[in-house]
């Protein structure tokens, strides 16, 4: 479980981008895997069930907070991309001696939150979760090909928002 | 391999999801292809901007649902491997006690559960407070028939000495059942309490009460004043009918006088000296009724003297124990022995007045209660017999009543 923990919780936070939140719906998740234990089918890998089961919540939390909107401590507020948890005065160090990291940590963020909600899943699921294509597929209950495709558009939407990394990243590669 | 197939393989080249032989086919083409080599490597360098974003640790959570995880269930199955190579063994022993508690927790938490308890507690409750009636009282209700008994056992010619007919034992037996079975208004109830303090005060002084000294009788008097509010015992009643109840133990708390049955006329005497109860019982016109033990040492002194032949003696004891004031369906039992005793001393004269006095049916009408008529089967007293209704105060029933009333009323209480 807890191999899965960190994962799981990213992409929760990702999706519904409040880390207090996402650790409301990890537990719930945790919980509702525990409560729904006999339904898993073992021809299924855990990893999978236990994505749909995180990703079901997710969507219930977004259609919950159509009705209340809460102004996200990640969530973008204006145009140049800052978030309201930049004016919270960060406890890590490491913040200061690496600013690009820092500015590069705070791009990211903001590149993958404002994809779609289908592409960024699909590219959350693959690039930090690591699931295959098939299993994405059965995740979000959608072809491969279809997976793919979000994939592709998502990855295309970071480059171009990301553009102004690419020197800092050819250094890195 | 054409730009299209190319484009469509970059993503399966770049995440490893392409055979060793189609992937060298994809690496042959992009050498070839600066289109298709420009895009495989912005996506190479956008994926390395993207892993370099720092995954957020996730929250350590509660024990109790890593626990729930680790309990037996086709998940741990599942993932049991995994658990166990990250959980230690005793961290392990630890979470499954502890979901072995969350399980517990949970059926407790239960509505079932909650609407079960709730229902014992009102049992329990009711069984503690609600008072119920005992199948005994069907007989005090039903005194409506003493009259019949009074018809055939007040014949005027005098009759032989009267043997009891019910044995000590079970008297005792109807005696300590009675109270416990029966219902008790307030007031009853705390004239119960006062003769049970009387009566450990008694056992506390040592007393005779069976002396018949006077300072005894006045004492007891006062004390009887505290258990005349108490009830019927159903069982005595029916071990005293008239020229049967003989056994001591039949003297037990009877029908209390209504004069007598006044709350708060003997309040507290319970922590007064003797003297001082004799002054108080002489100022207070509404005069308790004498304790049963008083009168009934009077009366069981009568009957040993009666036995030993001494009617003399025989005679004063009852008219002792008539002077004390016992209950009424007592004194209707002593007056009874004392005629019989008049008779065989050859005082007819003495005897037809205690008669008169005492035996006639509208001398004492509240003496019929209590009785029980020789038609009524014993069983009626036994457990398993209708409820009976709360009987009637002596101050409402008529003076005199017709056989034809009282077997009216008998038949309604017992249907």
């Amino acid at each position: 479980m807890r191999r899965h923990r960190t994962p799981i919780f990213h992409f929760i936070l990702r999706s519904v981008k409040n880390p207090a939140t996402a650790d409301e719906i990890l537990q719930d998740a945790w919980l509702r895997m525990i409560q729904g234990a006999r339904e898993f089918q073992r021809a299924s890998r855990f990893t999978t069930w236990a994505y749909t089961v995180a990703r079901n919540l997710c969507i219930d939390h977004a259609r919950k907070a159509v009705h209340r909107r809460h102004p996200s401590l990640d969530q973008a507020r204006d145009d140049d991309g800052a978030t309201l948890g930049d004016s919270v005065a960060a406890n890590d160090p490491g913040a200061d001696r690496n600013a690009i990291g820092h500015q590069l940590q705070r791009s990211l963020v903001v590149a993958i939150e404002s994809l779609p909600g289908d592409q960024r899943e699909v590219f959350v699921l693959r690039e930090y979760s690591n699931l295959s294509f098939k299993e994405i597929a059965d995740v979000v209950g959608a072809p491969e090909n279809t997976v793919k495709s979000r994939m592709r558009y998502a990855l295309e939407r970071l480059q171009s928002s990301l553009v102004e990394y690419e020197d800092y990243a050819r250094t890195l590669g | 391999m054409d730009c299209a197939t190319c484009n469509d393989l970059l993503l399966d080249l770049h995440y490893d999801e392409l055979d060793v032989a189609r992937a060298a086919e994809v690496r042959a083409h992009l050498e070839g292809c600066d289109d298709c080599r420009a895009a495989s490597e912005g996506l190479g360098r956008t994926r390395v901007l993207a892993s370099k974003l720092s995954l957020p640790d996730a929250p350590v959570h509660s024990a109790a649902v890593m626990a729930a995880l680790t309990s037996t269930s086709p998940v741990t199955a599942a993932v049991s491997g995994r658990v166990s190579a990250v959980i230690p063994i005793g961290r392990a022993r630890e979470a499954r006690s502890v979901g072995w508690l969350q399980r517990v927790g949970e059926l407790a938490m239960r509505r079932q559960v909650a609407m079960v308890a709730i229902s014992l507690l009102m049992v329990g409750l009711g069984l503690r407070y609600l008072p119920f009636r005992s199948p005994t009282q069907s007989v005090t209700t039903e005194m409506s028939q003493p009259e019949v008994i009074l018809a055939t056992e007040l014949a005027p010619t005098p009759a032989p000495a009267p043997t009891p007919t019910t044995a000590p034992g079970f008297a005792n037996s109807m005696r300590s059942r009675a109270p416990v079975a029966r219902p008790m208004a307030p007031a009853e109830g705390r004239a119960q309490g006062q003769a049970a303090r009387a009566q450990s005060l008694d056992a506390l002084r040592g007393a005779d009460l069976g002396s018949g000294s006077a300072g005894d009788s006045v004492g007891s008097s006062s004390r009887g004043g505290r258990s005349a509010g108490s009830g019927p015992s159903d069982g005595l009643v029916r071990s005293s009918r008239l020229g049967q109840a003989e056994a001591p133990v039949a003297a037990a708390p009877a029908p209390a006088p209504s004069a007598a049955a006044a709350p708060g006329s003997y309040g507290g005497y319970a922590q007064v000296p003797a003297d001082e109860e004799r002054q108080l019982q002489a100022a207070m016109p509404p005069a308790p009724a004498p304790a049963p033990s008083s009168w009934s040492s009077a009366r069981s002194s009568a009957e040993s003297a009666s036995s030993r032949g001494d009617l003399a003696n025989a005679i004063a004891n009852y008219q002792r124990a008539l002077a004390l004031d016992p209950p009424a369906a007592e004194r209707q039992a002593i007056a009874l022995a004392l005629h019989r005793a008049l008779n065989s001393a050859g005082r007819s004269e003495e005897a037809n007045r205690v008669r008169a006095q005492y035996l006639t049916p509208a001398a004492d009408p509240t003496a019929l209660a209590g009785q029980v008529p020789s038609s009524v089967p014993r069983t009626q007293t036994g457990a398993g017999m209708a409820q009976p209704s709360a009987p009637r105060p002596a101050a409402t029933r008529p003076a005199r009543r017709s056989i034809n009333n009282v077997q009216t009323d008998f038949n309604q209480s017992a249907y």
